[in-house]
């Protein structure tokens, strides 16, 4: 029987550490769970043989007098971002027997810290989707209720944490870690716009992408992040007594389900007994964040995927909605539209880039919830654009660069939902501290 | 309002990033394109006068796609 805890990368690292537990072992309790847990369909690539052959490092080197920040911790990595000799699909038919030669900087950075690789998972294809059932590896389905999705693109990164594991990464680019963090009940962290080295990540929107952090807690996310971006580790305290945190106005006007808005309440009200105090600000511009998101990452989509097509132009292996970025990229660029769409969505994007940096000038975050509603049914939103929809408190983040971490909180009938902790530029470990407060009982 | 497509030009425009749809993807693509470009309607609702469009990555450099096609 498994009784080896896997929800918390601290506490993990720190039994492996001290040599109360080993690597191998713990490695060998998550391969177990990831089998009891297949029906998810949470991976594309379980790395069993490496991520032994990794544990046993690991433990070699802790016999010889080492420490690691994440000591033998068991990691899940999307499968869009580079890992040496592993296979990296992306989600799709056209890369799935594509081995990469050389591991991203982040995947170099995790195994320097101690962590190791379990395996790859599943996605939306090319990061397009918001639900992980645009996969030509089959759909993710909720740990929470089988029958719903586990978000996207980022879904079996997410789900994977829900389930089995205490860590994981993703990509965000109009929301990709967040909202599946919210579907799965889990910490997912979008760092500032550049914070982490995105070298080898295979991304199509390279103004906006963002390798993010899925864990179980603040405290686990704020380790794996110094892992991943080189900064100073950072112990967070969850006081935030004095600490101002803004609500906008638009937000409150968006459309979201009854559940969603008493979680949103109650998150503010739990804030202030903490310390925090509560105002309203605005964000003018808030309404426009999808249709921009929209514009400028289908343009830069189509402007990225050339190179991978010159390499593979067997295109008729795509999924139905990388046909659709695609082709909304090559429309919003063609004659007047790059005037009128373009350049016009790039102006739109300044314009919502300086009101959440007005809005954070008079807080020290912003707070709204990540998603509109809980997880849909799995088939049930069968409109694309409907689909998009979801994004609208989390694609103007993105413009902007901003930090933001989607921290559960409330339910919708069980089903989890989080709420999003908007932070100022590289402030990472101040949302995260706000998100801790939030979440301690 | 953003120009409409016919299924022609929307044909004629994937065949130039490479990919060759089906005469029922066109329908759909069509049908997609079509309601989307009516979305981004919207963003002639922002006062942009004057704002520079050019996103500077982090103060490393700026970042802008270049037209395509017609």
């Amino acid at each position: 029987m498994n009784e080896i805890d896997l929800s918390s990368a601290l506490s993990l690292a720190e039994k492996i550490n001290n040599r109360e537990l080993s690597a191998v072992a713990a490695v060998e309790a998550c391969l177990e769970s990831i089998r009891k847990t297949e029906d998810l369909n949470n991976f594309i690539t379980v790395c069993e043989h490496e991520a032994l052959e990794a544990a046993k490092r690991v433990d070699s080197d802790i016999k010889n007098g080492k420490r690691f920040l994440l000591a033998g911790v068991p990691i899940a990595v999307k499968d869009n971002i580079r890992t040496k000799g592993i296979k990296t699909t992306c989600a799709s038919e056209l890369l799935s027997d594509f081995v990469p030669d050389y591991d991203a900087e982040v995947i170099l950075r995790l195994k320097a810290a101690g962590a190791v690789i379990i395996g790859k998972t599943n996605m939306d294809e090319f990061a397009f989707g918001s639900a992980n059932e645009y996969s030509a590896y089959g759909v993710v389905k909720n740990a929470y209720d089988r029958t719903r999705v586990a978000g996207g693109s980022s879904g079996g990164s997410a789900n994977a944490v829900s389930a089995v594991l205490p860590l994981s990464i993703g990509t965000d680019t109009g929301g990709s870690v967040r909202q599946p963090a919210a579907f799965c009940g889990v910490v997912g962290l979008k760092p500032t716009f550049g914070a982490i080295d995105g070298r080898g990540v295979i991304g199509l929107c390279p103004s906006m992408e963002q390798v993010g952090t899925f864990s179980n807690s603040c405290d686990d996310a704020a380790i794996l992040f110094s892992v991943l971006s080189g900064r100073t580790p950072h112990n967070l305290d969850g006081k935030i007594n004095g600490k101002t945190i803004g609500i906008a106005k638009e937000f409150l006007q968006a459309e979201m389900t009854e559940a969603v808005r008493n979680a949103l309440s109650l998150a503010a009200e739990r804030l202030e007994e903490k310390g925090a105090k509560v105002v309203e600000v605005s964000v003018p511009s808030f309404a426009f964040g999808l249709a921009t998101y929209h514009v400028l990452s289908s343009a830069e989509a189509v402007n990225s995927f050339q190179g991978i097509i010159k390499e593979r132009p067997q295109t008729e292996l795509l999924g139905g909605e990388v046909k659709r970025r695609m082709l909304s990229g090559a429309v919003v660029l063609s004659g007047d539209n790059y005037d009128n769409l373009y350049i016009k969505a790039a102006k739109v994007r300044t314009v919502i880039t300086r009101d959440y940096e007005c809005a954070l000038s008079s807080c020290d975050a912003l707070l709204c919830p990540t998603t509109a509603s809980a997880a849909t049914k799995i088939g049930e939103v069968t409109d694309p654009q409907k689909g998009h929809r979801s994004d609208s408190f989390l694609a103007p983040v993105s413009l902007a660069g901003l930090p933001a971490v989607s921290v559960p909180f409330g339910a919708d009938n069980s089903l989890p939902l989080g709420v999003q902790i908007i932070g100022k530029r590289n402030a990472e470990y101040e949302i995260l501290n706000i998100g801790k407060a939030l979440s301690a009982m | 309002m953003n120009k409409q497509m016919t299924e022609n030009e929307i044909f004629r425009l994937g065949k130039r990033i490479g990919f060759d749809y089906s005469a029922a993807e066109l329908t759909d693509l069509s049908a997609h394109i079509n309601k989307q470009l009516l979305s981004f309607d919207a963003l002639n609702d922002v006062d942009t006068d004057g704002v520079d469009p050019t996103f500077d990555l982090d103060g490393k450099g700026r970042f802008k796609v270049e037209r395509r096609g017609e």
